[in-house]
């Protein structure tokens, strides 16, 4: 809502073309700014520039909101792809050992190694950060469960503390390496794209030239109309004559911008340039993750697991809008730029950037080492030979309903796995699942369907097939 | 220290020979930046982003030369707009949405001798 000052502004600024310069009694800028202050302040008021506060905490909301807009809850439901995982870096500070987090939930203390040696991480942005290293330490101090399953029931609590607290050094460590594969057609990572953003920005940028060029003009029209110090010089302290070419030419200037950025916008709306970052993230990724747990018997066997996962974004990929000229577009800035923009000016594309269609495949196993932990006095005896077990998946994922502000009104995703259990006494299975979830504010009601041709664990099962409606609430906004 | 000049600024009383020097920083990647120096109907584009692209003035008694910066922001950001010029500096840090552009000038006001 306009205050009434501003309000006298903008009627004075309509009026201002139809007044003679002697007959203006009431000037626009305050007695007591300068020249430069009060451009600064009728530029905001007359909607030419935005309140630049205003807008640095819309685009911090932004950022902020862009996992509550999309997210669904989905990712805890049936082990299926959320749409936002991404490889983030982990490792910003200096030194070798980075950030320790506690996550007070799990009690999982997680500390990330810095690897300089293998010029990896580091606090530059330039660097490359593929690769990832970090340890995790277990502290909630749990008894292994098929080792807790054997002592009876009457005394099992018991038996099981007593266990734990005579060896309070017992450790439950896990080191976790990922490597994430960085060129130009695999990962996130923006740097890598500079020269292309740059090359499609200055030649997007020959569309607003005139406009552009008007703009400064009016500045530099407003520079050269009278001599008085801008920006020391107050207006109380200025000729009647000059304050006059001075209203005329910031009222010039307003409609310049105004022109100029309305012009700018709808250029590089038309170019394709306000959905480039969204091209970005929706590349595709390699990602190679290996884990090595070191746990004391109390705790388990000691594991090693690995996972190797690819997932993109289906239609809307940076690679699909640069094409052929993907690494080139510096050297053939123009032709790049057509082929750019024909394939974002496509409603299809449009609509692919909008659903964050995103598909994964990954395959993974488990492999636990010998394992063999007696207690006389407890008549515990559990010998587990070392095993592996393996899965492979295929995940896809989208929203629906996305509004202009980027909002779903809910999320479709489907997956099918194979599993191969590492124990003897398991079948191998495939399990297919099917959810839909609908956004309803902070409400996420998911319908799910979920086929299993055996039960996990279990032999002698022919078919399974489960139905299930959750609902999912956010009693916390502002919060993930 | 404040970092929110005004996105139209101007530098005041320059010399013919001083040196206008500037520097645009931000996340890699996730913003571009296109200046260009405007000395009457020449259009120099300056150089980016470091080491800072300098232009030494040109004379212009009485008159001003005109910097047009746009940026244009991939992602959700906060892009940091430095420049300096005998003495006189300018800093602003312009935070914008994926996709948005921001505009800025810089008139360089010569001295009249």
């Amino acid at each position: 809502m306009l205050t009434k000052k501003a309000a006298v502004i903008l009627v004075g600024g309509m009026m201002w073309i139809c007044v003679p310069a002697t007959a203006r009694a009431q000037g626009i800028c305050e007695p007591i700014e300068t020249v430069m202050a009060c451009l600064a302040r009728i530029r905001v008021v007359l909607g030419a520039e935005p309140d630049r506060t205003a807008a640095a905490t819309a685009a911090k909301n932004t950022q902020l909101t862009t996992g509550k807009k999309t997210e669904t809850g989905l990712d805890q439901l049936a082990g299926l792809g959320s749409s936002v995982k991404d490889f983030v870096p982990l490792l910003q500070t200096t030194g070798l050992l980075g950030a320790v987090n506690k996550d007070d939930k799990t009690g999982i203390v997680t500390i990330a190694l810095n690897a300089p040696f293998l010029g990896s991480t580091g606090t530059d942005e330039s660097k490359d950060k593929s690769l990832q290293l970090k340890a995790t330490v277990d502290t909630t101090a749990e008894l292994f469960e098929p080792l807790k399953k054997l002592i009876p029931d009457a005394n099992r609590e018991a038996v099981a503390k007593q266990l734990i607290d005579a060896k309070p050094d017992a450790q439950n460590l896990t080191l976790h390496a990922s490597y994430n594969i960085l060129s130009r057609r695999l990962g996130r990572n923006f740097s890598l794209h500079q020269d292309t953003l740059d090359a499609l920005f200055a030649e997007a940028l020959g569309a607003v030239a005139g406009p552009r060029a008007a703009f400064t003009q009016r500045v530099l029209d407003l520079a050269n109309a009278v001599s008085v110090d801008f920006t020391t010089t107050l207006w109380n302290e200025i000729a009647a004559a000059d304050r006059a070419k001075i209203e005329d030419g910031i009222l010039a200037i307003v409609r310049a911008e105004k022109e100029f950025d309305a012009i700018l916008s709808r250029e590089m709306r038309a170019a394709g340039l306000d959905v480039y970052g969204q091209l970005v993230n929706n590349q595709p990724q390699f990602a190679l993750t290996v884990t090595r747990g070191f746990r004391d018997d109390l705790f388990g066997p000691d594991l090693v697991t690995g996972r190797v996962s690819f997932e993109m974004g289906v239609d809307n990929t940076l690679n699909k809008a640069l094409g052929r000229y993907n690494g080139t577009c510096d050297t053939a800035a123009a032709a790049c730029l057509k082929a750019y923009s024909a394939f974002t000016s496509k409603p299809s594309t449009r609509s692919a950037i909008k659903a964050g269609n995103r598909l994964s495949v990954f395959g993974e196993f488990v492999h636990n080492l010998d394992y063999h932990y007696t207690s006389a006095p407890h008549a515990l005896d559990l010998t587990i030979a070392k095993a592996t077990g393996w899965s492979a998946g295929l995940q896809y994922g989208r929203l629906v309903g996305v509004d202009d502000a980027g909002t779903a009104s809910g999320r479709f995703d489907a997956s099918i796995q194979w599993e191969d259990p590492a124990q003897d006494d398991a079948d191998s299975r495939f399990v297919a699942s099917l959810t839909v979830t609908k956004k309803l504010g902070d409400l996420s009601i998911p319908f799910g369907i979920v086929y299993a041709n055996k039960e996990k664990f279990l032999t002698g099962v022919d078919h399974g097939l489960s139905a299930n409606v959750g609902l999912k609430f956010n009693l916390f906004p502002g919060t993930k | 220290m404040a970092c929110d000049d005004p996105t139209i600024f101007f530098f005041e009383n320059l010399p013919a020979g001083a040196e206008y020097a500037l520097t645009i920083s931000g996340p890699s990647g996730e913003f571009s930046a296109a200046p260009d120096f405007t000395e009457g109907n020449t259009r120099i584009v300056v150089p980016l982003p470091t080491p800072p692209g300098t232009v030494t003035l040109p004379p212009a008694p009485g008159r001003a030369h005109g910097v047009s910066i746009v940026i244009l922001f991939a992602t959700s950001s906060t892009v940091k707009v430095e420049a300096r010029c005998h003495g006189q500096s300018f800093c602003r840090e312009v935070s914008a949405a994926a996709g948005e552009q921001v505009a800025l000038i810089h008139a360089l006001r010569m001295a009249t001798n």
